[in-house]
């Protein structure tokens, strides 16, 4: 995995503010349980260790999550609408198929007519994007916003036993900036794809391969399907964990140097055993799974705006982002929290 | 560790989670307990099973365990 470290190359890139949004609607295992989930709520919190989610209203897509948490993330950095250069949006559910959600997120939040386009890496996906977004800035953006936004609720099967419990709605955001300090921002990050993992967590119709017909729709194939469980509960540990070893090693750090780990958020298990097996206290991996559930990319920016707003971090402290996702992707950046970013949690 | 022995440790992992009375009969797993005995096994034999390793043959019966812990347990 090659490491991008911005500061070594002279061009040091920070993240100037975060946002996130969640959909007010509250989904409690009973109420899966009501609509013809296959298992109890107990088991649901067995299996995942997810006690609720949020789902979208009827009215809202990506777009409207993604555009608020882009709008909160500009207000926490105090930077206008008028001044970003480009906006990302990973998602693996947009809108519609085509055009890109970008495209209408730059028109809620009034940016100018800057490049603004949709990536896929599953739930890597708002560390890819953070990494053009970092790569924009060395190379001459001022302000580019990053964003992750699913709802993945339109595509779940409420009847299947794997899957049903396990997905929610929502967005998360940051404004990358250049940066005046080699030490602090964003120190690294790295990312990686193995797509011997293809298969393994897929929505089989939707696309060029499989178009949606009435074949499909009778076998669910619109809904995300996972068959082997077990085998990506390891494959998502692996990714995270190999990930970062690459990294700190590049950086020549060990997990002891780091604050807190904010991954990727599947199922508490896969937090667990990623912790018991890298030899990271409970207490430093940032846990937002019981009340958001796998919200898809977007897990990893709401779990550091929830981390960033708790109080608990310092000026100083490195922060770990890991994820792991379908395809498979994967990817780690490492975060030096500087003083203008926190002041921004009390915008 | 000799097969023998670890046969009657992957047995008495296994007897958690399933009927061992057969060494050779499939073994039903529900997903929570194929990740539960992956890691008692991996406590019981201090090494750390891989997801490409997670496959049908390796986990059908207490034999199949048997033969894959011995083989992934060796120096």
């Amino acid at each position: 995995m090659r490491v991008l470290r911005p500061a070594a190359l002279g061009r040091p890139v920070r993240l100037a503010g975060v946002g996130a949004y969640l959909p007010e609607r509250v989904v409690t295992n009973a109420d899966l349980v009501a609509a013809g989930a296959p298992l109890d709520a107990d088991e649901m919190v067995r299996l995942s260790g997810i006690r609720e989610r949020r789902f979208v209203s009827p009215d809202q897509a990506t777009s409207d999550l993604a555009a608020e948490a882009g709008r909160r993330a500009l207000a926490a950095a105090g930077i206008s609408p008028a001044a970003v250069d480009r906006l990302l949006v990973g998602t693996v559910s947009p809108d519609h198929p085509s055009p890109g959600a970008a495209c209408r997120v730059q028109t809620l939040l009034g940016l100018r007519t800057v490049p603004s386009m949709d990536l896929t890496a599953a739930c890597s996906s708002f560390l890819y994007a953070l990494d053009a977004a970092a790569r924009a800035v060395m190379t001459g953006d001022e302000a580019v916003l990053a964003v992750a936004a699913d709802v993945r609720s339109r595509f779940v099967d409420p009847t299947d036993r794997a899957t049903c419990a396990l997905f929610g709605d929502g967005a998360g955001a940051a404004v990358v900036t250049p940066h005046d300090d080699a030490e602090t921002g964003l120190l690294a990050i790295g990312l990686l794809a193995d797509g011997k993992g293809y298969d393994a967590v897929k929505m089989p119709a939707g696309g060029s391969r499989r178009p949606i017909d009435a074949a499909a729709l009778s076998e669910g194939a619109q809904y995300v399907e996972m068959h082997s469980g077990p085998q990506v509960y390891l494959a998502a540990v692996e990714g995270m964990l190999g990930t970062a070893k690459a990294l700190l090693d590049a950086v020549e750090l060990t997990f002891d140097d780091i604050a807190f780990v904010v991954p990727h958020q599947p199922n508490r298990r896969i937090l667990d055993r990623m912790g018991r097996l890298a030899g990271i206290p409970d207490e430093k991996v940032v846990k937002v799974i019981e009340t958001v559930g796998n919200i898809s990319g977007a897990t990893v920016p709401v779990a550091l705006d929830h981390l960033l707003r708790s109080g608990s971090v310092r000026a100083g402290d490195r922060l770990l982002l890991l994820a792991a996702g379908a395809g498979y992707t994967a990817g780690a950046a490492l975060l030096r929290v500087d003083e203008a970013l926190l002041a921004t949690v009390a915008r | 560790m000799t097969q023998d022995t670890v046969l009657d440790s992957v047995r008495d992992v296994v007897a958690d989670y399933a009927d061992v009375a057969d060494d050779t009969a499939p073994l039903d797993l529900d997903s929570l307990s194929l990740i539960q005995l992956t890691e008692d096994l991996e406590d019981r034999f201090g090494f750390v099973v891989a997801a490409e390793d997670l496959v049908p043959a390796h986990f059908e019966s207490v034999a199949a365990i048997a033969a894959f812990v011995q083989r992934r347990a060796q120096p």
